[in-house]
This record gives structure tokens, C-alpha cells and sequence, in this order.
């Protein structure tokens, strides 16, 4: 599968990366099948994408020596690097707020999971691109960092490009049990 | 060991998998404790710590899995599968010689579509000439997650992770232009069967 | 001692300590509490930045097994974190590759046969 001249695991990436878009489309199609309301649809993603999320972030931690963030720039950064090591293709990080605690992940010209689709009129209020915001969501729950995602811009639906914009809002602390505090 | 299974296959694997456990597990509302679906939060840890301690839940059982396996929740999957397994030999083909015959074909899903998927091959595929096709895949990749050589602690829950690739088979010979039917069983610990049966008209 | 007494009060020590330990330190700590030592044993401690905790008693010869936790760690994720039918937190865990593997990496750790 390695081809010449290429990092055989940026290759395989790329290879796996469309096999992880078309299983995902097929995914929400049944979703929306069994729930047909957009917005419960939306649920669906935000939980399922919050559940990979979880697990994804251990794997990622553990197996690329990952240390504690500092600050939110680089956790804006760890979350780019996640995007190339499982999706092999990283968004831009821009649009800061002025305070630093509110940043964007952008993909120029393209959805980094929807390569292969199209929306119906109807089906405008579907958040296909959902299942990245539980994702993200999900992953920075585990390290304490509590955040709020919002879709500014999809490329499915006619914009220039996908920007989930995140938004810090704050560290979480660890549980006490009982009789602790 | 950890390079076999790690980096974007796991991804898909994870996603393949957590697909599962979403549609069985929200056709059974007692199971809810298991399964990614309820997975807890850090909200919900401290409410069970503060509740329990960490360590007093059981272990969980989950008994009545392989009774629904069947039912509603099969063709879901399969039929997520089929999609995916048309679009993809699309893919995969598009710079492939011509296929000689029903064998060929056969053999490309054990190979190339199975490599890859799984990064690896099915490792037997037999034929009694009549159309019906056994492939054995004894190392199957996406229960190489729940067991190891001797450990079949999940074997009980093991059917629910074959249905999609069932779908992936029947939708790929589909755009390979055979009708058929495919069913799997998990025969031990990591070792799955597939049969095809191609319809004959 | 029941197992679920002794694991919060184990919580319970583990909290005290790392808040004491970073109240003392007059910097900012990188890894904070890493073990403390008795006379008879010595208990390790490494928590990973998703703040799951991993701790180990040893005899005295063991000074760090910081690493071994480490790859204990690494373990967790590939036997639970990847098993979609292991609930992810918050349970005991009763996976039998997991167990398996820890024995071994134990077992073959170089601070295991160490008498001191």
C-alpha cells in the first residue's frame, strides 16, 4: 500500500480516511432513517462523535507522548495534529478571539468527512459535520478542558469552507469522593 | 503489537465498532450501563464516586445481546455495510484488469478489499463449485479487540460486530455484479466465517 | 479493610497529597507527586494528562517505576480504551487481556524479582 516516494503511513491514512467518510455517510443516512428529525439526528452525532472522542484521545495521548497542555494555543495545536494522525489531513487554526480563549479550526474548500456528499433542501438544519464537534468535545472533556463548539461555516452547505469555532469555558476539576473537600 | 492495530485503521475500527454498539445499544434501555452509548462523564464519575466508590460495580453482563442480534438491529448494519462495500469497490477497482470469472472476483474481496479494510488477507476461502463460498478470516481485526490467544471473555457479545462487514462483502460483489446472500459466525475467540451463497437466476 | 473502603481512602490520600505538593512547591510542579517512601515499601504514582490514575506498592529497591506505569498506561488504552464493550470509566476492570498483559509487563519488569 506504501507508494514510492511517500510516507507509507501518511498513504495509508489518506486510504483509510475515505473509507472513514463513505462508513459515515452510510451511517447518518440510516440515522436519519430511523430518527428523520434533523435536529434529533444531530443528537445522534454529538453522542456518537463524543463517544469516539473519549477513546480517541487516550489513544492519541498514550501513543504519541503526548504532555499536558499549558495554554489553549497549544491545545488548539494538539487538536490540529489529532486531525492529521486519524483523518490525514490537518485544518488551519486561526481566527483567535482577542482574549485567546476562543479559536477556529478551518478547512479551506472542503469538509474534512463529506467529500462524498450532497444535501437535499430539505435537510438543511442536518449537522453532518456534528459527530466532529462531540469528537473534540469529547477528547478535551478527558484532559479537564471544558468546551463549546459551534459550526460557523459548512462547505456542504454552500460556504467557503468548514470552521468549527471553540470556545473555552473552563478546566474541569477532578471528582472527590465523599467526605472530601 | 501496538503498530498492528494502531494509527487511522484503528479510527475506523473504532467508528465500525462504536456503530455497533450505538444501534444495539439503544434498542435495549436495560443494558444502558454497558456500551459506549452511556459511557460516563466526568460529571457522572464524581456522582459515582460520591455514590459508590470507584470500585463496586459489577462487572457488566450483557445476556440478552445475542438474542437480539438478529432481529432489527442485523439488517441496520448490514445494510450500512452494503453501502459502504458498493462505494468502495468503486474505489478499489477502478485500475483493476478485467475480472475473469466469479473465482476472480472472490478472490479480489479476500485480498485486496480485505487488505484493505483489515490490513491483512482472509486466510482461507473454499468453494464447492455451486455457488457457495466460505471465507475464514482467523485473525479477525475487529474482534482482535475484545479477545486474545485463550481469552474469549466477550465472546458473547462478538455476533455484533459482524454484521456490517457482512454488508461490506455482499455490497462489494454487488458492484461486481453478483447477487448473494452472506451470513458469518464467530467459530472461536478471533476467528470468523463468512459464507456466501451467490444467487443463482 | 473492604476493597471499596481502601480505594477512598486511597483517592482520598492521593488528593491530599498532590494539592499539599503543589501548595508547597514555590513553582509551578511538571509532574507533581510521584511517590513516597516507608521503611517497608514505597508507593508509585503517575497520573496521565486524561487524569486517570495508576498506582503501584513496591519494595524499597524500586526507586521510579514511573516507566513501568507508563507502559501500564499504554496497555489500558489498547485492552479498554479500544474495546468498545469495556465501559471506558468509572469501573472496575474486568478485562482478561488486560490482566493478562499487566501480569506480564509486571512480571518481567526488571524491579520485579528484586528482594531488598
Amino acid at each position: 500500500m506504501s507508494a514510492k516516494g511517500k510516507a507509507p503511513l501518511l498513504d495509508n491514512n489518506k486510504v483509510n480516511a475515505d473509507l472513514i467518510k463513505l462508513t459515515y455517510g452510510a451511517l447518518v443516512a440510516q440515522i436519519l432513517k430511523d430518527y428523520e428529525k434533523p435536529e434529533d439526528v444531530n443528537k445522534q452525532l454529538e453522542k456518537l462523535g463524543y463517544n469516539i472522542g473519549v477513546r480517541l484521545v487516550e489513544d492519541f495521548i498514550a501513543h504519541h507522548n503526548i504532555p499536558r497542555c499549558l495554554d489553549f494555543r497549544q491545545t488548539a495545536e494538539r487538536v490540529q495534529q489529532a486531525f492529521r494522525f486519524y483523518l490525514g489531513f490537518q485544518p488551519a487554526v486561526g481566527n483567535w478571539a482577542p482574549t485567546g480563549n476562543e479559536f477556529s479550526l478551518i478547512w479551506d474548500n472542503t469538509n474534512p468527512i463529506g467529500d462524498f456528499v450532497e444535501f437535499p433542501d430539505n435537510l438543511r438544519t442536518l449537522q453532518y459535520s456534528r459527530v466532529l464537534c462531540g469528537a473534540i468535545r469529547g477528547g478535551l472533556e478527558m484532559v479537564q478542558i471544558d468546551v463549546a463548539i459551534t459550526i460557523a461555516k459548512e462547505f456542504l452547505l454552500g460556504d467557503q469552507a468548514t470552521e468549527l469555532r471553540i470556545r473555552f469555558n473552563k478546566r474541569l476539576e477532578d471528582a472527590l469522593p465523599i467526605g472530601e473537600d | 503489537m501496538a503498530d498492528a492495530i494502531s494509527g487511522p485503521s484503528y479510527l475506523y475500527n473504532l467508528l465500525a465498532n462504536e456503530l455497533s454498539v450505538a444501534l444495539y445499544g439503544d434498542l435495549d434501555k436495560t443494558s444502558e450501563n454497558m456500551g459506549a452509548l452511556t459511557m460516563m462523564t466526568i460529571k457522572d464519575r464524581k456522582a459515582a464516586a460520591a455514590a459508590a466508590g470507584p470500585s463496586s460495580s459489577e462487572a457488566p453482563v450483557d445476556t440478552s445481546a445475542s438474542a437480539r442480534d438478529s432481529d432489527t438491529v442485523f439488517p441496520k448494519l448490514e445494510s450500512i455495510g452494503y453501502q459502504v462495500g458498493q462505494r468502495l469497490i468503486e474505489r478499489l477497482t477502478k485500475e483493476h484488469a478485467r475480472f475473469k470469472d466469479e473465482l476472480d472476483r472472490m478472490k479480489f474481496v479476500c485480498t485486496d478489499l480485505w487488505k484493505y479494510l483489515y490490513d491483512k488477507q482472509i486466510d482461507t476461502l473454499r468453494t464447492n463449485n455451486q455457488g457457495t463460498y466460505v471465507f475464514t478470516d482467523n485473525l479477525f481485526r475487529p474482534l482482535a479487540f475484545f479477545s486474545a490467544e485463550g481469552v474469549d471473555q466477550y465472546y458473547p457479545q462478538s455476533g455484533r460486530f459482524i454484521a456490517f462487514p457482512c454488508g461490506i462483502i455482499r455490497g462489494a460483489l454487488s458492484a461486481l455484479g453478483i447477487r448473494c446472500t452472506v451470513s458469518a459466525k464467530v467459530l472461536s475467540v478471533t476467528c470468523c466465517v463468512f459464507e456466501v451463497v451467490v444467487e443463482r437466476t | 479493610m473492604a476493597t471499596d473502603e481502601e480505594f477512598k481512602l486511597m483517592y482520598g490520600l492521593i488528593a491530599s497529597i498532590k494539592s499539599f505538593v503543589a501548595r508547597l512547591s514555590p513553582m509551578e510542579l511538571k509532574e507533581g507527586f510521584q511517590s513516597f517512601g516507608t521503611d517497608k515499601y514505597r508507593l508509585h504514582f503517575y497520573e496521565s494528562p486524561t487524569s486517570i490514575k495508576f498506582l503501584m506498592t513496591s519494595d524499597l529497591a524500586a526507586v521510579s517505576l514511573k516507566d513501568l506505569l507508563m507502559q501500564i498506561y499504554l496497555i489500558y488504552t489498547e485492552t479498554v480504551c479500544r474495546n468498545v464493550l469495556v465501559p471506558a470509566r468509572g469501573r472496575m476492570i474486568d478485562s482478561q487481556m488486560f490482566i493478562t498483559r499487566l501480569e506480564t509487563l509486571v512480571q518481567q519488569s526488571p524491579h520485579f524479582a528484586s528482594k531488598s
